[in-house]
């Protein structure tokens, strides 16, 4: 065969599937790109404890974000410049009561990247929800982070108030809690037994993710009052 | 009369693959997967169901482009024909089943790179008709199926007492969970079992004097 049809041979050939391939993908794009913003939305309505995000149709929740939750805003952390994008949730479709905070955040796991969103309440002193959107980490062991076993303690309120002392952490993730009687305990959130890296590279970034939020809402106090209030008391 | 499918070409192939050379405890191909997704065994049936889909699809079209093909540029084709098969899976998975997607999406790309899938076209879709390699393939990916599906089958129930996600009768009773099951070592136990089994069942006896015949 001479090199002219082996050439013509691949490049057809490569057009052929390149295209059709192409075309599934467009086609499919719509439906993909549907399914990735309901399930944000849900994490929304989860991580701010708006409702139960699993007992709401998909309808229900999408209302729900139009109607009770701000999602435009974004912030600037001042020491990084990085981008802090904000999400408000309020108790009425008023938007006249806040009922707290939710910001995304991403960093490195044991095996690949994390990200998810965070919750606090308006004072930003509280978790809200925690809800894992992608993890690689080993199922059964670091997957769990996106189970209830791991993200309960996070909707039932872990304290994130900016540490007093200087270089203390916002949380902590460890197998072993401290005494209940420390200032801390409340700063503690159980460990999944056999995934120690994961869940170390989860106090990591959702420590750094905390800080930049923390910075970001105290540069901006036009954000919301409360938050700004709530830094003015720290 | 009517040949019987074990009979002919693609029937044979089929049936070989699906046990006495099965892909992975005889060829063993496709390791990499195998112990990579077994741990749960909605992943992995849809990853078998990803596999015998390429497999079966990739031999299919290299046998029909087969007068056509290149020598010299045969397994670039039989990458690219793989590949294009193999997008259409992970498209599919992350538009109807994105949650499994989450989970297996970085596996699902490695099927290109899976051997059962060159294996099949180099060794038999190059060299014969559309159906009977799309049986080949086919049987090569059900073959693969049957023993991951089979680990999978024990290292659920073991590591976290669920199979297909439902949680086994009276689990909290007896339910102690078997942690090495879902990390990557248990698969290798799994699969040398599974392994030890398959070789001894599918093993080959030298042929001895018929039946009957003078000694």
């Amino acid at each position: 065969m001479s090199k002219a049809y082996i050439l013509g041979f691949m490049a057809v050939l490569s057009a052929v599937f390149g295209a059709a391939v192409c075309g599934l993908h467009l086609a499919a794009k719509p439906r993909v790109e549907h399914l990735r913003q309901l399930r944000t939305q849900r994490a929304w309505v989860e991580a701010t404890a708006l409702a139960e995000a699993g007992g709401l149709d998909d309808a229900a929740v999408r209302r729900l974000v139009e109607e009770q939750m701000d999602t435009t805003g974004t912030l600037t952390d001042p020491e990084t410049g990085r981008a802090v994008p904000l999400i408000k949730a309020y108790e009425d479709a008023a938007r006249t009561r806040l009922k707290g905070y939710a910001f995304p955040f991403r960093g490195f796991g044991f095996w690949a990247p994390i990200e998810g969103i965070l919750g606090v309440t308006p004072d930003l002193r509280r978790t809200t929800g925690l809800v894992i959107l992608e993890q690689q980490e080993t199922p059964g062991l670091g997957g769990r982070i996106a189970e209830p076993i791991f993200t309960q303690p996070f909707a039932r309120g872990v304290t994130v108030a900016p540490p007093v002392r200087a270089g203390q952490p916002f949380l902590t993730i460890r197998a072993t809690a401290p005494d209940p009687a420390h200032p801390d305990a409340a700063r503690h959130v159980d460990a999944i037994s056999g995934a120690t890296q994961t869940c170390l590279a989860m106090e990591k970034l959702l420590n750094e993710a905390l800080a930049g939020f923390h910075r970001a809402m105290a540069a901006h106090p036009a954000a919301d009052p409360q938050a700004a209030a709530a830094h003015e008391g720290d | 009369m009517p040949k019987r499918f074990a009979d002919t070409a693609g029937g044979k192939a089929f049936l070989l693959n699906l046990w006495q050379d099965n892909p992975v405890f005889r060829q063993v191909l496709g390791i990499c997967s195998t112990l990579a997704v077994t741990n749960l065994a909605t992943n992995t049936l849809f990853m078998c169901l990803g596999l015998t889909f390429a497999t079966a699809l990739t031999s299919w079209t290299c046998s029909a482009l087969r007068h056509h093909t290149p020598r010299q540029t045969r397994m670039m084709v039989q990458v690219l024909i793989a590949a294009a098969y193999v997008i259409v899976v992970d498209i599919a998975l992350r538009a109807y089943v994105p949650d499994v997607h989450r989970l297996i999406g970085p596996y699902v790309g490695l099927i290109i790179t899976n051997c059962i899938i060159m294996g099949r076209a180099e060794a038999f879709a190059i060299k014969n008709p559309p159906v009977p390699a799309f049986l080949d393939g086919a049987g090569a990916g059900l073959g693969y199926s049957g023993v991951l599906l089979a680990i999978a089958c024990v290292r659920e129930p073991l590591g976290f007492g669920t199979l297909f996600g439902l949680p086994l009768p009276a689990r909290e009773a007896w339910f102690h969970p078997v942690t090495i099951m879902v990390m990557p070592p248990g698969a290798f136990f799994m699969l040398a079992l599974v392994s030890w089994l398959g070789i001894s069942l599918t093993a080959r006896r030298p042929a001895g004097p018929p039946k009957g015949a003078a000694k």
